[in-house]
């Protein structure tokens, strides 16, 4: 890790009494941009397949890009251009102390216009330097590891105005024949006068923002790039031109590995947005507008060649408030009714009927205050809630409802008398949107009668209503002992058997009713079940007691639905059109749109690159972005920070960079030289991974404190998932603290205290465990977070005065400081400078001015 | 001199860029001609800025045949005297190169190549009336046709020639090339076809000697200003510095008074500067006879003792120590070897304090310090 630092500039560096000035090319027009087609922002490439050294002149793609005197790179010659004719430039050769040479035809140019100051008067490469500069800027970077956020200070140059080709320079730097605002700015140290600039240190890259000025002086502000400034994402709408539909809406943005819910006439299955295993993975896809057919609804991103009534299909899923479910739309033909996009209006839709029909299973809730089954020894929980339900399948591994029934008398049953006893149960009817056309009932159970006692003849009928009418139209069960039954023989029934013998060992069951849509007055009201027991005491005597017991494990409803649009419902339904403004889709989010990318973006970090190009432009390959697949190796280390995100509405691209880097704990900076570079805290370092170890030869005002206590974590309370359909709401949640060091015991924290709550919005894949220190800090976000704020640690600042050591610098590098005799003057606290697991320190604030490295470095292992 | 012993001293003032700052003319006003090479990088106006790091070059490895022909007007009005030329920061020596210098009174006169429209009567360049080197101007030659002057530098660095005073409006400065020439003064050379020209700072004007030495207590000092010396906690010091004087170590640059040969091992860093009183100094030598009205011929010529001051030709020239200025603390001191008596330098004090100590004598101190 750390800088690499040009060779020449290194063994400069070595000999520690330096001459050093600070370069800076003021980038103007194009800068130092790559050229690129005026008309169509293609790029404008060599167009000629002979492009030799010597050559005064040299065909491009598209000549309107050049003026005369514009400075141009080809690899790494720069040229000047002199003239201009169609495509074709006229060139001096070998400027800027570059040699001139070959190039391939397609070699990509870049411009290389800049005006040059420094501190002091110099030449580099061929290249004045106006000394002008009067004050000594200082270059602030840091990096906040606990919001994993990275920033870099304005740049605040002062220059003499200084005569600059006749004028002053304050005439050439605003509203001059030249544009320097918003350019690129580059800042290098120059050692011991090195003149080759490829033998000097490019410290910072940033841009020009601000310019002001007296007459005699001039001061430059100068800001990292930010190319996510001002930009508000989601920005693609609509396109309302003539004969488009709809008012413009933003196409959504979303982030993730999404999928459909299975369910429709052949396999319908529950949708609740919880799912044991199978968790909503949808997002909002918002109305445009609907025709006399179909919704039309945007999606995110192209999502074809997907296979219909399966998780890869992009048809749109209806909300079913109250019973928390999103059901797939179909056809009339029961499969789903879109499941690829559609090009629509300069981005991707899918459609919807407008009859919105479904076909899929729900599940009741007990109701409890006229419920007379009892809870089980597990309680209701036990009988499937949607979080532990299956999609497709009833629960029959579980029984815990039951009603206990028994003979009323208590002591010994009367000769020749019948005892009957009844049960009731009770589960209601969800409001279902639109017409119920097809509806079963499913329920799993059994039931058991059993007496002390011979001779007894022994009755239970299970029986529910049939949504018509009758309260015990369907049958369920029956149990029948016949007469004949011995002393405490328990028979058994599993629900739906059509045998009505019972049988000697307990099996579960499911009893499934016939379509009870096309029985004649369907009413769909809520579900009553009824258990009838009969005990029919023979003549003998003795007859101790009798009892039967019926449990109901899990229940679905199985429906079809839809609008019907006829004479009755016409007015309310075309209204309830009118409201639905969205619905939600499983397809895929975007894609890896950035250089050498392909396929869905379903990784934190792969988002976050995604953005950078998507939204502000920036891209790089993979090697030339620091620390992705090399290094500390985020494309490793973060491979399992999955992501599900989306955004339908405008929000600043800078926030939501910053909360996905928080979410999926790294940061993006920009090094020196202006490349991006991604970094995190690993999960342990070791020697390898220390740029530099000081002594106390190499530094001075050295300061050693402990972490602020306002940044101390200890506990987090996490809600993760979020819900697609309601605003704040969040699927899962996770509690998680160490305790396996158990920090808060050491730090005396009571109970309900120190504990955060945190909502992820993106972070689906790596939330953490609940006992964070038993797993490694890149497991997830709060063993992340814990493993840096859970425990106080040790901040060391110093100023670093040795320039052998400390140049090749940047925040994220490691250090260590010497732990032998005594090269440093005193301990941290009670620790060795090796302390074992308290020993390596990262940089978390770097201030560079000319020989001056000022460090602030956070213990992190 | 050895030791850099101190003499009589001589302020060598440059016109041109006074002229621009006294709003008399603007850069571009003293343009290269129209039959000259165009400059290729950079402007007219960075010869005249007084830094003479900060160069322009012409393509002559293009043309090697071409020539470099810079015109000055100095106008009626301001005819003042001119008796030097600086060069700074050249390679002429690399790019086989010399230069020509010529005078007329009409544009026309000097916007010729080689001189050729200028006219011998109204300056006559002859054996004894010709340029004299101060500073690596080696060769010294007039034209056959009397017309112009040819000076070639030994080397790559800057060049310091007098010529003698002269007051008329037009001037023309060539440089074109040696290589292949017939004689110093022929002008059928060619320039090097692999370095360009670069030209650092283009002074013309005239110089002016102090009527006598400094006195004897002055100050000289080598100055490393700027360097800063921070220690560690465990002791150690480190020295960091902006700049230490004139090193340079591109091989294109030769901050003045550096030669191209000079070895680098030797050379000398730091910046002088040099704190000087001058005694009893005749008010003639010291301010003109008048001094708002010097151009009213019947108050006498500018090159009368009786206009000639230090505050004239000096002091207002620099415009205090607004303007840079080649100063040799021995004006005897020319030829080879002589570069290190001279520096490019201003004056540091912004105020000229004169003294009266006996009627029509005057003490003045002088504060100067070099640019790099």
């Amino acid at each position: 890790m750390s800088l690499t630092l040009p060779t020449n500039y290194g063994n400069h560096a070595k000999t520690s009494n330096l001459v050093e000035n600070w370069i800076i090319q003021l980038g103007y027009n194009e800068a130092f941009d790559q050229a690129l087609d005026p008309d169509d922002d293609s790029i404008n490439l060599v167009n000629d397949g002979s492009f030799d050294a010597g050559d005064t002149s040299v065909t491009v793609d598209e000549g309107s890009a050049f003026t005369a005197g514009d400075y141009i790179k080809v690899d790494n010659e720069v040229i000047k251009v002199t003239n201009i004719s169609s495509e074709v430039l006229t060139i001096v050769r070998g400027q800027k102390g570059t040699t001139d040479a070959d190039h391939a035809n397609d070699s990509k140019i870049y411009f290389d216009n800049y005006t040059g100051i420094a501190l002091s008067d110099t030449t580099v490469s061929e290249v004045f330097y106006h000394g002008v500069v009067t004050n000594e800027p200082r270059i602030r970077t840091s990096v906040d590891v606990f919001k994993s956020k990275a920033s870099s200070s304005q740049i605040s140059i002062s220059l003499v105005n200084f005569d600059y080709q006749g004028s002053a320079f304050s005439e050439e730097i605003l509203y001059g024949t030249r544009n320097y605002l918003n350019r690129t700015v580059k800042i290098y140290s120059q050692l011991n006068n090195d003149a080759t600039l490829t033998n000097c240190l490019q410290i910072f890259h940033g841009r020009l923002v601000d310019v002001s000025h007296d007459n005699d002086r001039i001061t430059l502000s100068v800001v990292e790039q930010r190319p996510w400034d001002f930009i508000e994402i989601p920005n693609q709408r609509t396109v309302n031109a003539n004969n488009s539909l709809g008012v413009p809406t933003y196409f959504p943005i979303a982030y993730g590995d999404f999928s459909a819910n299975i369910s429709h006439e052949d396999t319908p299955a529950l949708c609740h947005a919880l799912l044991s295993g199978q968790d909503t993975n949808l997002y909002p896809i918002p109305v445009h507008t609907y025709d006399t057919e179909e919704f039309i609804c945007l999606v995110a991103e192209s999502d074809t060649s997907n296979s219909s009534n399966s998780a890869h299909s992009a048809t749109p899923h209806w909300y079913e408030p109250n019973i928390d479910a999103f059901i797939p739309l179909l056809g009339s033909d029961g499969d789903t009714y879109m499941d690829n996009t559609t090009s629509y209006q300069g981005g991707n839709a899918v459609k919807a009927p407008l009859d919105m029909y479904r076909a899929f299973k729900f599940k009741p809730t007990a109701l409890a205050s006229d419920n007379t089954f009892t809870e089980g020894d597990s309680g209701y929980d036990a009988f499937d809630t949607a979080s532990g339900a299956s999609a497709t399948a009833l629960n029959t591994s579980t029984l815990s409802n039951h009603p206990t029934e028994e003979a009323a008398e208590g002591g010994n049953l009367l000769n020749g008398q019948v005892y009957s006893e009844s049960a009731h149960g009770y589960w209601n009817m969800p409001s279902i949107d639109g017409k119920i056309t097809y509806c079963k009932l499913h329920i799993s159970g059994r039931a058991q009668i059993s007496a002390l006692g011979s001779n007894i003849t022994k009755t239970l009928y299970v029986k529910a209503n049939d949504f018509k009418g009758d309260a015990d139209g369907l049958t369920i069960c029956q149990v029948l002992s016949g007469g004949t039954t011995s002393d405490g023989t328990i028979i058994y029934k599993d629900f739906g058997d059509a045998n009505t013998v019972g049988e000697t060992s307990a099996v579960v069951g499911t009893y499934t009713s016939g379509d009870l849509y096309h029985s004649t007055n369907f009413a769909p009201t809520n579900l009553h079940i009824i258990a009838n027991y009969d005990w029919d005491v023979g003549s003998s005597n003795n007859k101790a007691n009798a009892g039967g017991l019926c449990y109901v494990g899990d229940i679905h409803y199985d429906v079809r639905s839809k609008l019907v649009f006829d004479s009755t419902n016409m007015t309310a339904n075309l209204e309830k059109l009118n409201k639905v403004k969205m619905m939600y889709s499983g397809a895929n989010g975007l894609n890896k749109s950035y250089n050498g990318g392909s396929g869905t973006a379903t990784k934190g970090h792969h988002v976050h690159r995604d953005m950078l190009y998507r939204y502000s432009g920036w891209d790089a390959h993979d090697d030339d972005i620091y620390n992705w697949d090399e290094n500390i190796n985020i494309e490793s280390v973060k491979s399992a920070w999955t992501i599900a995100w989306w955004q339908l509405e405008p929000r600043p691209l800078k926030e939501i960079l910053e909360q996905l880097q928080y979410e999926m704990g790294f940061w993006f900076k920009w090094r020196s030289d202006g490349t991006g570079s991604y970094w995190f805290v690993k999960n342990s370092y070791s020697s390898g991974d220390v740029s530099q170890t000081f002594t106390k030869e190499d530094i001075s005002k050295l300061s050693v404190r402990n972490t602020s206590w306002k940044d101390l974590v200890t506990y987090y309370d996490v809600e993760y998932k979020r819900h697609p359909a309601r605003e704040s709401r969040y699927l899962k949640s996770l509690e998680s603290s160490d305790t396996t060091n158990n920090f808060r015991t050491t730090y005396n924290i009571q109970t309900k205290e120190n504990k955060k709550s945190v909502k992820l919005d993106m972070n689906v894949g790596a939330i953490g465990a609940a006992n964070a220190g038993g797993g490694n800090p890149n497991d997830g976000f709060t063993n992340y977070y814990l493993n840096l704020s859970g425990k106080v640690r040790k901040i060391i600042s110093f100023q670093i005065v040795n320039p052998a050591v400390g140049y090749n610098l940047e925040t994220g590098d490691i250090i260590q400081f010497s732990s032998t005799g005594e090269e440093m003057p005193v301990k941290p606290f009670g620790h060795e400078w090796n302390e074992s697991g308290s020993q390596y320190y990262m940089i978390i604030e770097l201030q560079r001015s000319r020989g001056l490295i000022n460090i602030k470095s956070l213990e992190v292992g | 001199m050895a030791n850099l012993d101190i003499g009589k001293p001589r302020f060598f003032c440059d016109a041109v860029g006074a002229h621009i700052k006294k709003g008399l003319a603007i850069a571009t006003e003293y343009p290269v001609a129209a039959a000259s090479l165009a400059i290729q990088n950079g402007t007219i106006a960075e010869l005249y800025d007084g830094r003479p790091m900060n160069t322009i070059d012409f393509n002559t490895s293009a043309t090697t045949n071409g020539h470099i022909l810079l015109n000055y007007d100095f106008s009626t009005g301001t005819s003042v005297l001119r008796n030097f030329c600086a060069i700074l920061n050249h390679n002429l020596f690399s790019a086989d190169a010399k230069i020509r210098i010529f005078f007329g009174t009409s544009e026309a006169e000097v916007q010729t190549i080689d001189g050729g429209a200028a006219d011998a009567g109204d300056y006559t360049w002859d054996g004894s009336n010709l340029c004299v080197e101060v500073l690596n101007a080696d060769a010294v030659s007039v034209a056959a046709d009397a017309k112009s002057c040819v000076v070639k530098p030994a080397e790559d660095g800057s060049t310091i020639f007098t010529f003698p005073n002269t007051n008329l409006r037009f001037v023309g400065i060539q440089i074109e090339g040696t290589r292949s020439e017939a004689s110093v003064n022929a002008a059928d050379g060619l320039f090097d076809a692999s370095n360009d020209v670069e030209l650092g700072s283009v002074m013309l004007g005239a110089y002016y000697d102090m009527p006598h030495s400094p006195d004897m207590t002055l100050t000289r000092s080598i100055m490393f200003d700027g360097v800063k010396v921070r220690k560690s906690m465990g002791g150690q010091k480190y020295g960091l510095a902006t700049n230490i004087g004139k090193f340079t170590s591109s091989a294109q640059q030769h901050p003045p008074f550096i030669l191209g040969s000079s070895n680098e091992q030797h050379e000398f860093m730091g910046r002088f500067a040099y704190d000087l009183a001058f005694s009893y100094i005749q008010n003639t030598d010291l301010m003109p006879a008048e001094l708002l009205t010097q151009h009213d011929a019947t108050k006498g010529s500018l090159h009368d003792d009786s206009q000639r001051s230090f505050v004239l030709d000096v002091w207002n020239q620099t415009i205090g120590n607004l303007l840079p200025f080649i100063f040799t603390f021995d004006k005897s001191s020319v030829g080879d070897d002589a570069e290190g008596d001279y520096i490019f330098a201003r004056f540091d004090q912004s105020s000229l304090d004169m003294n009266q100590v006996a009627h029509k004598l005057w003490n003045i101190r002088l504060k100067i310090i070099e640019e790099f």
